[in-house]
């Protein structure tokens, strides 16, 4: 009888001893990309900013991805820490080796190559690397596609991309950004050449006369609402605000660049031009 | 003043506390462990986890506390005194703005100056650099016809702050979104990012500057009767002020590179400690000393802990824990004098 508990431990041991079991996630990208390849079961704790999908966001939180301590992720007891290279302070990565558990660290850029590694690196991690190709595919597929029907560097519209109005200023993506990455994706033309997020004034806005106004529907000071952006002395007298072409966009899934870039990059498309599943 | 101790019983109180206190934090963490897991990480065979708690995460912060807030309480009892001000602390001669643009020009311009080779001791090097850079000029400015001027440095050091200021506005303005938040989490102070290497590095300039300033409390209680009456009693004023100024620019420049900006600490515990046990710098400067490490170390287990498994930035606290204990010292004072 002993024996055959033993050999059962032993089975169970090594069944699992491909799987990681108890994983940590640190980085909304890679958590949603864990998700997405059904393996959110083994994820015990997250960052602060993992909130996609809800059973995501139920997770104990371990503080804000620039701001971690090695001992929180080591009371989870993981077997596997998947990170982006957004991390900080950099010295976790080795108190967590130390501590004997694997961590994975990803790049955490907004473009295509980055994406790339990330969806297969985690793919790799969890055992899942043709399931992770054939995302990535499919998200290039989907990206190609739209770039299809509306080319970049053309006269598409002029894009106005609001990050939060703070303070009475008007925080706009500008280039280099993942705002203006989409933006582009979609054959729109960003309104701001400036390298960032900044706080653009109203005489600019007004010169810049956008096309279209996209703004993120959370922000550091509250939920945005087409209210208060039609009232904002900024951007009240812009035409593409008169003329009600404003859209309120969810940032996790536009601004994420994770496994629904894909759908992020249609959804954009249908808001610049307007063309919805007509032409698809 | 009825709460005036002997000044030998409050100071090896503060010595114990701060010995205390470091043996608590050793621990206390997320992860619980019992003493004998402790024991076992410090002495004996334990599993690679708990070693990795307790001497590579846990022992390196508790050594940097009591370094980095006995540094940063010394020196602030030594501007008050040669100050003759009350309100003085180590960032009026510009240490911490200093330390400030250094560290902010290495996150925002870093990459583009070094090509990606800025390592994990770039930041704290150039934080380093730039708060012994700003407090030497501050000096400089201050120094004319063979004397140190100290109501001079003391502007000297206020325009300084303010330049230093106006440049870090420039930066933060050109900064990135990522560069940016790297900036406000550094500004905060924690001692999460600093290893073994950091601990050596800081024992190495912190630990001979405490113990030469601890030799100057005569001399500075000589020169809060002012510089003429100190000269008379034989203290040679300019050379006391020098060694002073660097001293407290080392600790704090050490102090800030580590663990970002840690304010309060420099400021008030000086204030506590002569609440306690009477204006004689030979008494402040050991017992500033190790109430500074001790409220460190306490705060810094706090920001371990109080939201576990997150981490709050280690200067929250030491204004939370220290403010009300020292209120409650004022009010204690105002009865006694009533």
């Amino acid at each position: 009888m002993k024996r055959l508990i033993a050999l059962l431990l032993v089975g169970i041991a090594m069944l699992g001893a491909g799987e990681p079991r108890r994983i940590v996630s640190i980085d909304p990208a890679v958590t949603e990309t864990v998700f997405q390849f059904g393996h959110g079961g083994a994820v015990v704790a997250t960052d602060m900013t993992s909130t996609w999908p809800a059973a995501a966001a139920a997770l104990p939180k371990l503080g804000y991805i620039r701001q971690l301590n090695a001992e929180g992720i080591i009371a989870q007891r993981p077997d596997l820490v998947l990170t982006s290279d957004k991390l900080q302070p950099r010295m976790v990565i080795e108190q967590l080796q130390q501590a004997g558990i694997t961590v994975r660290e990803l790049p955490g850029a907004a473009d295509l190559p980055a994406l790339r590694q990330r969806l297969l690196g985690v793919g790799e991690a969890l055992g899942e690397s043709a399931q992770a190709q054939r995302l990535y595919d499919g998200i290039t597929a989907r990206i190609d596609a739209v770039a299809r029907r509306h080319p970049a560097g053309g006269t598409g519209p002029r894009v106005l991309f609001i990050l939060h109005l703070m303070g009475g200023d008007v925080v706009c993506g500008g280039s280099g950004t993942a705002a203006d990455w989409l933006i582009r994706a979609c054959g729109g033309r960003n309104g701001i050449d400036a390298p960032g997020y900044k706080p653009v004034g109203a005489e600019a806005l007004l010169a810049m006369r956008p096309d279209v106004v996209v703004a993120m529907s959370t922000g550091p000071s509250g939920p945005m609402t087409r209210e208060r952006i039609v009232a904002h002395h900024a951007l009240t007298g812009l035409a593409a605000v008169q003329s009600g072409r404003v859209h309120l966009v969810d940032g996790t899934l536009m601004l994420g660049f994770g496994p629904r870039l894909g759908e992020a990059v249609e959804a954009f498309a249908d808001l610049l031009h307007g063309d919805g599943a007509a032409q698809r | 003043m009825i709460l005036r101790l002997p000044r030998s019983v409050l100071l090896s109180a503060c010595a114990a506390a701060a010995l205390l206190l470091g043996i608590i934090a050793i621990g206390v963490g997320p992860v619980p462990l019992d003493v004998r897991a402790v024991l076992g990480a410090l002495f004996g065979d334990v599993d690679d986890a708990t070693t990795a708690i307790v001497l590579s995460i846990r022992l390196p912060r508790v050594a940097l506390a009591l370094l980095v807030g006995g540094g940063l309480a010394i020196a602030g009892a030594t501007m008050q005194g040669l100050f003759r001000n009350p309100l003085a602390d180590p960032g009026l001669i510009g240490v911490s703005s200093g330390a400030a643009l250094a560290a902010v020009t290495v996150i925002v311009l870093g990459d583009g100056l070094f090509g990606g080779m800025a390592g994990r001791f770039a930041l704290p090097i150039a934080a380093f650099a730039g708060s012994l850079g700003t407090t030497w000029f501050v000096y400089r400015l201050a120094r004319f016809c063979g004397r140190t001027h100290i109501a001079t440095m003391l502007l000297a050091g206020i325009a300084i702050n303010a330049l230093c200021g106006a440049v870090i506005g420039v930066l933060v303005y050109v900064a990135n979104d990522d560069q940016l938040r790297s900036l406000t989490f550094w500004q905060m102070g924690s001692l999460g990012r600093a290893g073994w290497p950091e601990v050596w590095m800081c024992l190495a300039i912190m630990l001979p500057a405490m113990i030469w300033l601890l030799t100057l409390g005569r001399s500075l209680n000589a020169l809060v009767l002012g510089d003429s009456e100190a000269q008379y009693l034989g203290i040679d004023v300019q050379r006391c002020t020098r060694t002073a100024i660097i001293l407290c620019a080392l600790l704090v420049g050490a102090g800030v590179a580590v663990s970002g900006v840690i304010g309060f600490i420099g400021l008030v515990i000086p204030h506590l400690i002569r609440l306690l046990i009477g204006p004689d710098h030979r008494g402040v400067l050991p017992g500033a000393a190790c109430a500074g490490g001790a409220l460190l170390v306490a705060a810094d287990m706090g920001a371990r802990t109080a939201a576990a498994p997150a981490e709050l930035p280690v200067g929250l606290l030491t204004a939370a824990i220290g403010a009300p204990f020292f209120l409650v010292l004022l009010l204690q004072q105002r009865r006694g004098a009533v």
